[in-house]
């Protein structure tokens, strides 16, 4: 999607993730936290968008709900409308329970954590491969293994299936995740500080995996990250999030250049930068609420046809 | 001529391991100089967290020496090295105990180190919290309850409060957001002016570096490749594995992107392409 043509819906591609002001209230022993307030955002094919925001901003508690991963648990009421295509998924947990790993699936930061660390890659395969096709053979299932291995350059894919996590360095556990929640061609990925715990010259190669990879089967993805330098060289749009709430939505060119919300104008400002001695200078307090989202030209979210 | 203030001569550690021995540096020599900010860059495994720990005095060299203005280091170094060089951590949790006070874990290193007469030393602490920004009557709270960048400002006096002449700080602000570590940041270069303090400041972000290094030490697996003034590394890295390096490095700007993609050649597509 260029951001020469945006907005519009007629335009638009498909949407494959729509959220509509989904709120998530959690009820802990000191009362009510309001973790996410009215977040209203989309994801297109094709589209790689990033959810932009500090620790504790709510970025990972959306990539939950879409996951369906808190529906689940006590102690929490969301509220609004997440959809997947054109399927609603809160309140209906059977289905997002079906897509998930299948049309949908994530890419975790720590991928040694994140890979089952008792069983061989080989059986994590086997067992992502079923979910997408329940009757899939062994010499078929260890076929596709072995091919998505070599997509993502690991070149020695009997070795790495008869692996357990343990054995593998970080960013070959990295590459194994990825080969993962790609092999049953996802409409959507979401991608959580994917790579951030790698040295800067493995996460710089990891990355550009990815978006090539991505890039080939036009699957979506939620970027969520804090690394905004990760955000300007991969995303199509930008939405920033901060304290529950989306502030500002625009391409990372617009956001670069012109940013507007007066958390988002520090924000950008703090980043040192590797053309320049010194350290920024940063406000002691950060502006509160007064300001509505702002969305810079072009970016209304898309009116979507009732389910 | 005079002592170095901190030297590294001919320096290798070796540790044993389940697997063998590895070699964590190899016959490395660093001279640090009084007053400077000295980055000391690499990617994991590039024994720069050894060098730390060997500047600390935490284990002996293998081979080689490390002194402190002609004083050998190691673990049986007297009290007062130990007091003169302190570390600042990553994780501040893992530097204070959680079951004191921040006022107690500060006292106890006034105490350790007898900084000052007994009955003033009381009045050091809001002193000391005052310093890094930090309100007085943070004394009675425990670390737990305080934000990433609090915790840090509060070990940051932990340390001051020893009066060190050089503090070790091994990613202070890597697990900081990008605000609290650009105050964290304006922090310790204001801390540095006011006591002429040196730093020793391993990071694997190059960005920050930029920003703060006086001199850079460039560490891949175990071995020195290239050491220099921050602004010639910068304008003019030498070594292929520092321009790898700098060519990695997410950035927010055109004319950032356009300085950094100076390192982005040929050599280094290679480099990229292998697995």
């Amino acid at each position: 999607m260029s951001p020469a043509s945006p907005g519009s819906s007629d335009e638009c591609g498909a949407v494959v993730l729509a959220l509509r002001s989904l709120s998530v209230t959690f009820l802990s022993l000191a009362g009510l936290v309001e973790a996410l307030r009215n977040i209203t955002l989309h994801v297109q094919m094709g589209e790689k968008i990033a959810l932009v925001g500090e620790s504790g901003s709510g970025k990972s508690t959306i990539a939950r709900v879409v996951l369906g991963l808190l529906q689940e648990e006590r102690n929490v009421a969301v509220s609004g409308s997440v959809r997947l295509g054109s399927r609603e998924i809160l309140g209906d947990q059977s289905f997002i329970r079906e897509a998930r790993g299948d049309r949908v699936s994530m890419i975790f930061q720590d991928a040694a954590s994140a890979l089952n660390p008792t069983f061989a890659i080989r059986a994590q395969f086997k067992e992502v491969l079923r979910r997408g096709d329940p009757t899939i053979s062994s010499a078929t299932a260890l076929r596709r293994a072995r091919a998505a291995l070599a997509d993502v350059y690991l070149h020695e894919p009997d070795r790495v299936l008869g692996s357990y996590v343990f054995q593998l360095s970080s960013g070959m556990s990295q590459r194994v995740m990825i080969a993962l929640a790609l092999i049953n061609d996802p409409d959507l990925i979401i991608a959580d500080e994917p790579g951030s715990n790698l040295d800067v010259t493995v996460q710089a190669r990891t990355l550009h995996l990815m978006n090539d990879l991505i890039g080939l089967r036009r699957t979506s993805v939620l970027f969520i990250s804090h690394n905004l330098g990760v955000v300007r060289e991969f995303a199509d749009r930008v939405y920033v999030i901060y304290r529950g709430r989306i502030v500002e939505h625009a391409t990372p060119a617009q956001l670069f250049a012109e940013p507007r919300h007066p958390y988002t104008r520090p924000l950008l400002a703090a980043i040192p930068r590797l053309d320049q001695r010194g350290i920024p200078d940063v406000p002691e307090t950060i502006p509160g609420f007064a300001d509505p989202l702002i969305e810079h030209d072009g970016w209304k979210e898309p009116v979507l046809a009732s389910a | 001529m005079s002592e170095a203030f901190l030297s590294v001569e001919g320096v290798t550690k070796r540790f044993r391991s389940a697997g063998g021995e590895v070699i964590a540096l190899e016959y490395v020599s660093i001279t640090i100089e009084h007053g400077e900010c000295h980055a000391i860059i690499g990617e994991s495994g590039s024994g720069k967290s050894t060098l730390g720990g060997l500047i600390l005095g935490l284990f002996e060299p293998t081979s080689g020496s490390v002194r402190f203005k002609g004083e050998i280091l190691g673990p049986h170094r007297p009290l007062r090295l130990k007091r003169a060089i302190q570390l600042i951590q990553q994780n501040p949790l893992s530097a204070l105990n959680p079951r004191r006070t921040v006022g107690q874990s500060i006292r106890l290193a006034l105490d350790v180190h007898a900084i000052g007469e007994s009955a003033q030393r009381g009045n050091r602490v809001p002193e000391l919290l005052g310093e890094v920004g930090l309100p007085a009557d943070y004394a009675l709270r425990s670390p737990r309850g305080l934000s990433g960048g609090e915790r840090q400002s509060v070990a940051i006096a932990r340390a001051l409060a020893c009066e060190p002449e050089l503090i070790v700080l091994d990613e202070p602000t890597s697990a900081l957001d990008v605000l609290v570590q650009a105050r964290v940041l304006q922090l310790l270069m204001r801390i540095r002016h006011q006591r002429r303090l040196t730093y020793v400041f391993i990071t694997h972000d190059l960005a920050v570096v930029r920003g703060i290094a006086d001199r850079v030490s460039v560490f891949e697996k175990g071995r020195s490749v290239e050491i220099g003034p921050a602004d010639a590394i910068f304008a003019a890295p030498q070594s292929a594995y520092t321009r790898r390096l700098l060519a990695a490095v997410p950035v927010v700007s055109d004319e950032e992107a356009k300085f950094r993609d100076r390192f982005r050649d040929t050599q280094v597509d290679a480099e990229e392409a292998k697995d």
